[in-house]
């Protein structure tokens, strides 16, 4: 495609991070005007202190029925991720999701229930999902990712910032990109996860001359 | 009218005990650990000052639906009151993933799929003149393993006791 991506090493981040400040300490040397800053979604979760472990959830008797319904290899099949979408999302409204995608998949319509529950029904990590010492935990997506990619668009003076989520299986999702990014491109580009797994530990990957003269 | 509404409450129950067989009926995850093929102390290292030893202790999901180790750790039952010539102390964690740290990674144990934990052992002489003392001398101590699991349902923990006799110990150090 022919983009250059610079990856990041940084430290484990925490909730006591600030994203800009991280992206300023590791990578700032790294970044040009004409650059777009991507940070991975999980990342931008834990500094935002989205994240909770199994223990800390009070399982409903709704939470318990329905992740029943789910495939064991899913992130939403077990108690806890269940009560976390209950939480984030609102009871009422992942309970119509089901109904209604359960009525999808009678017609063989698929999806539906992703679609209506809630962005956080796509982006819940259930607990092994993320490196330590997080990987007790199950993290959610972060809040307001366009914001964030603002933000970062600010501090650092860069063209532009991206909050992606991106794995192995050759599935890149943007949730948030600063004004004047293409997050469809953005999302061509980190196809083959330049992130890497968690413990390779490069959260952050810039993308070098996204804008073209 | 009646009619409708009795149907659709027929229709809600039916859906309810659908349900409830399903959940019901449901396999679970069943994470059995073989105490009784597990191996015989194996010497890892020998100081004056210390002697490190592993166990393995294997272990399978006979169930069918996925488990989750989150969390393993051990306590071995060996006192002051009985034996104050060694500390015995030790973490566990996957065959040929072991680290350096304390730390046990939380892990996905798949239907079907038999592998091992390692103990591993550190013994340093307290009132004994040196390791190998210490190890000779002690009696047979019981080690509780702690694993902290959960399925689809609730947390719940296995207390398994791994008992080290004082032969295998002697056997080691042949």
């Amino acid at each position: 495609m022919g983009y250059t991506i610079v990856t990041v090493p940084t430290r484990i981040l925490t909730h006591k991070d600030n994203i800009c400040d991280a992206i300023l300490e590791f990578g700032k040397d790294k970044i040009g005007p004409k650059d777009v800053v991507c940070v991975a979604e999980s990342v931008v979760a834990i500094t935002q202190g989205r994240y909770k472990r199994s223990e800390d959830f009070h399982p409903t008797f709704l939470a318990k029925v329905l992740c029943h319904m789910f495939p064991s290899w899913g992130s939403l099949s077990n108690w806890y991720a269940m009560q976390s979408l209950m939480d984030a999302e609102g009871s009422g409204k992942v309970l119509l999701a089901f109904i209604c995608g359960f009525l999808g998949k009678c017609v063989g319509k698929s999806g539906i229930f992703y679609k209506m529950a809630g962005e956080q029904a796509r982006l819940i990590d259930d607990i092994t999902g993320t490196m330590p010492p997080f990987d007790k935990c199950l993290v959610y997506g972060p809040a307001n990712p366009a914001k964030v990619a603002e933000e970062i668009t600010k501090a650092t003076g860069s063209f532009g910032a991206a909050v992606a989520d991106v794995n192995d299986l050759k599935r890149a999702a943007v949730l948030g990109v600063s004004a004047g990014v293409d997050p469809d491109l953005i999302s061509q580009i980190l196809i083959d996860n330049p992130f890497g797994n968690g413990s390779e530990r490069t959260p952050i990957c810039i993308i070098k001359d996204y804008k073209k003269d | 009218m009646l009619l409708i509404l009795e149907i659709i409450l027929a229709l809600i129950i039916a859906a309810i005990v659908v349900v409830a067989v399903y959940i019901y009926t449901q396999e679970t995850e069943k994470v059995v650990f073989y105490l009784d093929k597990r191996s015989k102390a194996e010497l890892v290292s020998e100081t004056p000052e210390k002697i490190c030893f592993n166990i393995e202790l294997p272990y399978n999901n006979l169930g069918q639906d996925e488990g989750v180790f989150l969390d393993i750790y051990l306590r071995p039952y060996l006192c002051q009151e009985q034996y104050d010539g060694a500390l015995l102390r030790g973490k566990i964690n996957l065959k040929g993933k072991f680290r350096d740290d304390d730390y046990f990674e939380c892990m996905l144990v798949p239907v079907g799929q038999a592998n091992s934990l390692v103990m591993r052992m550190e013994l340093t002489p307290l009132k004994a003149a040196n390791a190998r003392e210490a190890l000779l001398g002690m009696p047979e101590v019981d080690v509780a393993v702690f694993v902290d699991m959960r399925g689809r349902g609730p947390l719940y923990r296995q207390k398994l006791l791994v008992t080290i006799t004082n032969e295998e110990l002697q056997a080691m150090l042949k």
